[in-house]
């Protein structure tokens, strides 16, 4: 899968968001946020040209102390939600 | 690890202000929408429901509706009633007659360019916002009987 382009990762007070680039109006009444691990895989795959759920799996164990296992379930979920919010396409 | 949804992120005011002048700045926004808050634009304006959509500053003409800096610190979204030189005086609509804030125009973080009230899109210079405009300045001797008869609905 990869990462739609077009997409800008922010920070605004503290909280990480997601606002379409080049949109003139910056809704922020709906708008996708990102926790702090989201955004880190979210910088992560948008600069690639393709991903898996492996390179997420991986990006996570290097910079996080989880259990591959919850790294695995927790990514593949995230990655359905990104599908749904339309970050992502196959 | 979970997006939440749905949910209401409440933001310190201060940071998001220079965050949307920051925005503004880059130059490639021509407009940020947001839920407001307070009852200073009552009736028409109810916090936490109706949004403002709201364009980069320039020099605001009366009447027209500014998100400025009157304190250090504090902002307003208010409508400018007069212009003395360089220094403008605004009024909340739903705010007692006496209550009034002066800025200049370096304070203004933007101008308000259509409002979304009750979900309805309505621009500043539709025929709605301007009846509504002159008729709340025609009842202006009126506006604490109003104000105060709305508190209680």
């Amino acid at each position: 899968m990869k990462a739609k382009k077009g997409f800008e990762l922010q920070n605004v007070c503290g909280e990480y968001i997601i606002v379409p680039a080049g949109i003139e109006n910056v809704d922020f009444s709906r708008i996708i946020s990102l926790n702090p691990t989201a955004a880190f895989l979210w910088e992560k795959v948008s600069s690639l040209e393709e991903f898996t759920i492996e390179t997420l799996v991986e990006a996570l164990l290097e910079e996080y102390e989880v259990e591959e296992a919850v790294a695995r379930e927790d990514c593949l979920l995230m990655v359905e939600r990104w599908k749904e919010l339309g970050l992502v396409e196959e | 690890m979970k997006q939440q949804t749905g949910t209401v992120k409440r933001v310190d005011n201060h940071s998001f202000m220079q965050e949307i002048r920051r925005l503004f700045n880059e130059g490639n926004r021509k407009s940020v929408t947001f839920v407001v808050k307070g009852v200073s634009m009552r009736p028409f304006l109810e916090s936490g429901r109706d949004k403002v959509v709201l364009a980069p500053p320039r020099k605001p003409a009366i009447g027209d509706v500014v998100l400025a800096e009157i304190r250090k610190g504090t902002y307003a979204l208010h409508r400018v009633i007069e212009i003395e030189g360089d220094t403008y005086i605004m009024r909340g609509d739903g705010n007692p007659l006496w209550m009034k804030e002066s800025f200049h125009e370096d304070d203004i973080v933007g101008i308000a360019d259509a409002f979304i009230r009750k979900g309805k899109l309505v621009p500043v210079n539709s025929r709605k916002w301007r009846r509504y405009s002159s008729l709340w300045k025609l009842l202006t001797p009126l506006r604490r009987i109003i104000l105060a008869i709305y508190r209680r609905i």
